[in-house]
């Protein structure tokens, strides 16, 4: 099994005909995923790699029977994007768009929250049930099928460290970016509980970052609730306070946030937290 | 970007919440017909703690408050200039508030918080007296009406006039804050004069960087803060942030940069810098990147480079020839190290190695002869 995404699920692309949604698509068709239709407004009728395209997700939803989506649509215009997806009833919407305004997104979470709808994201790599299906742009290359579960908030470090599990011979259930916002959908907590729930997953690697207490309150869960091996990974040891250090979400104000309170909460909880993350396959 | 105080209050003034009378100078030679004397003086910097460090002061007239300005024109606060002062009239305080909006990152809702601890440093106050802190938790969706910002100035112990005042300053900020696009809004201390008026004393307003595309009335405005090579490589919309090692670092994706900042400390060695070029490469971005980087090897502490690409979802080819093209521009005369994994990673380690660059597979091996290089060079100097 696999957690939220498998080869069941009929993907819609929201944003396809763009440089990177393209792309993208590109990479997502060759890995197998189930790639039902496009969505760009203004290219209805068009086809994009063999996948038509649609000007509404309504149609999409209406001629293929879409349950999912990824969001590749630009900053201005991905809150409506994000609505049209909900309001149209797919169960998992993937947001990849970086640079989104914060106020936009705390409105299609609590959305989302309120018709318990999963969102991913903003400002994520993707989830990806390896050998099953790909949301996003978690490179094929990196991940084998297995038995760990991975969440991070980074993208390419995520990459990474999917990189050295897999080559130190163990593989993934599923791998989710739940993104570097401040404001994010799917949180630790989420994924940990279907982490937990999930048969074929055996072990779980959270990999956070400096910024917020997303990581506190993710070690309080897992005191509490989970019994599966969890091995941690905290970027930024050595982050200076008051930056904003790449992702909108990874700044240390004040006492808040910094990797220190972080790595403590973890090990309180009985998570092993290594501090180079190539370390990671060896915990599992 | 934050707003310096005298531009938050004119946002204020804008949408109806009082501010004290004042005006703004940036030289010695201002009018002084609108003032009524005594006046506060206030230097306008974006870094906190200004008042203990003297840039607030107080004149009962017009020579004493010219001498004021003298003094505190040009003088620095944390190592920020003063180059604006905001000089207002002085108000008969009787009370001091606590308002503010901010993006509360847990809950995902808008949080108004208001106590009647004014004045002071409000984390102090939640750490000693967390009950004196009203908070308010706003649904995204649903919004906040005045019957809200009611219930707030009630949870203040505020009644009467004075209530429904204060409750009329809460809702309007919080209209300012969504307006605006705020990451916060806070008015600390919000005065009750004597006179039972309602005013913001000061003004903290910081606005989403990622909502300035709607926002055309800031564009405007050239905030500077950080380094001379940090405000740079903003307008170049790159992520850099200044350190102070002896190892240029350059690489992709927020997490990862993080982390080799945090491995070759761990290995023993000192980064320079933290630069994101965003986790997809583009060759702009690239050719930003070594320009910054060109400048920030030129000082004599930076003994070498380190260049480290995840090509998972970029082009091989535009990161290796973006590096190269950026070397021709941007002459950099240290060692360089690069390591390249992803898509086409063979082709890049080509491109890199033909133009000189050191290239490495295993992280661990890449930062260790960056480490060895650096600290080579430590041993030579002294």
């Amino acid at each position: 099994m696999s957690i939220l995404v498998d080869e069941s699920t009929r993907v819609v692309i929201q944003g396809i005909t763009g440089r990177i949604g393209k792309e993208q698509a590109r990479v997502m068709i060759e890995y197998g995923t189930n790639i039902v239709a496009g969505v760009t407004p203004g290219k209805g009728g068009s086809e994009v790699l063999g996948v038509p395209v649609y000007d509404t997700v309504k149609e999409a939803v209406k001629e293929h029977d879409a349950n999912a989506s990824v969001i590749y649509v630009p900053p201005p215009f991905a809150k409506d994007a994000v609505f049209e997806a909900i309001n149209n009833g797919l169960e998992v919407i993937v947001v990849i768009t970086e640079g989104i305004p914060v106020h936009d997104s705390m409105e299609f979470v609590e959305k989302a929250l309120k018709e318990e709808i999963t969102i991913i994201g903003p400002n994520c790599p993707g989830i990806m049930s390896p050998g099953k299906t790909s949301l996003g742009m978690i490179p094929p290359s990196t991940v084998s099928p297995g038995e760990v579960g991975v969440v991070s908030r980074s993208g390419t470090l995520m990459f990474e460290i999917l990189h050295a599990i897999s080559s130190a011979g163990l593989g993934q259930s599923t791998a989710v970016g739940i993104g570097g916002d401040r404001v994010i959908g799917t949180t630790f907590i989420d994924v940990l509980k279907l982490f937990e729930e999930d048969p074929d997953t055996k072990s779980i690697v959270l990999v956070g970052e400096v910024g917020g207490s997303a990581e506190e309150i993710a070690a309080e869960f897992i005191k509490e609730y989970i019994s599966k091996p969890v091995v941690s990974f905290i970027a930024g040891r050595n982050a200076p306070p008051g930056k904003r250090m790449g992702h909108a979400g990874a700044i240390i104000s004040g006492k808040t946030g910094t990797a220190e309170t972080k790595v403590k909460a973890l090990e309180d909880a009985g998570v092993t937290v290594v501090e180079n993350f190539l370390e990671i396959p060896e915990h599992l | 970007m934050k707003l310096f105080e005298h531009e938050a209050k004119k946002i204020f003034r804008d949408n109806g919440i009082p501010v004290p009378n004042g005006v703004v100078i940036d030289s010695i030679n201002f009018p002084t017909e609108n003032l009524t004397y005594p006046v506060v003086v206030k230097s306008q910097v974006l870094v906190g703690g200004r008042g203990k460090a003297g840039g607030i002061r107080f004149a009962s007239n017009e020579d004493e408050c010219r001498q004021v300005v003298r003094d505190l024109l040009g003088m620095e606060i944390k190592g920020e200039v003063v180059n604006t002062l905001l000089i207002e009239e002085k108000l008969d305080i009787e009370t001091e508030l606590y308002i503010s909006v901010i993006v509360d990152r847990n809950s995902r809702k808008h949080l108004v918080m208001a106590s009647t601890e004014g004045g002071v440093d409000i984390e102090e106050v939640a750490e000693k007296n967390p009950e004196k802190i009203v908070k308010y938790h706003i649904n995204p969706l649903e919004g906040f009406y005045p019957y809200m910002a009611l219930e707030v100035a009630r949870g203040m112990g505020l009644h009467g006039k004075i209530a429904t005042k204060v409750a009329g300053v809460i809702y309007k900020l919080y209209q300012v804050y969504r307006k605006y696009d705020c990451e916060i809004a806070e008015i600390n201390p919000l005065v009750i004069t004597e006179n039972g008026e309602v005013l913001a004393a000061d003004a903290k307003v910081i606005v989403d960087d990622d909502a300035m595309f709607r926002h055309p009335e800031f564009s405007s405005i050239v905030r500077r803060e950080g380094t001379a090579l940090e405000q740079e490589a903003k307008e170049l919309d790159l992520n850099y942030v200044d350190l102070d090692g002896s190892i240029a670092v350059l690489g992709n994706g927020a997490g990862l940069v993080l982390t080799l900042v945090d491995l070759i400390t761990l290995y023993g060695g000192k980064p320079a810098n933290f630069l994101d070029t965003g986790g997809g490469v583009r060759e702009e971005t690239v050719l930003s990147a070594m320009k910054i980087l060109s400048k920030k090897c030129k000082s004599p502490e930076v003994k070498v480079m380190l260049i480290n690409l995840d090509l998972a979802i970029s082009s091989a080819a535009v990161a290796s020839e973006g590096i190269v093209k950026g070397l021709s521009m941007y002459p950099i005369d240290v060692p360089i190290f690069a390591r390249v994994i992803g898509n086409e990673a063979e082709k890049a380690r080509e491109t890199l190695k033909n133009a000189g660059i050191q290239v490495y597979e295993d992280i661990v091996e890449l930062i260790n002869s960056a480490i060895e290089e650096a600290t080579q060079y430590e041993h030579i100097s002294g």
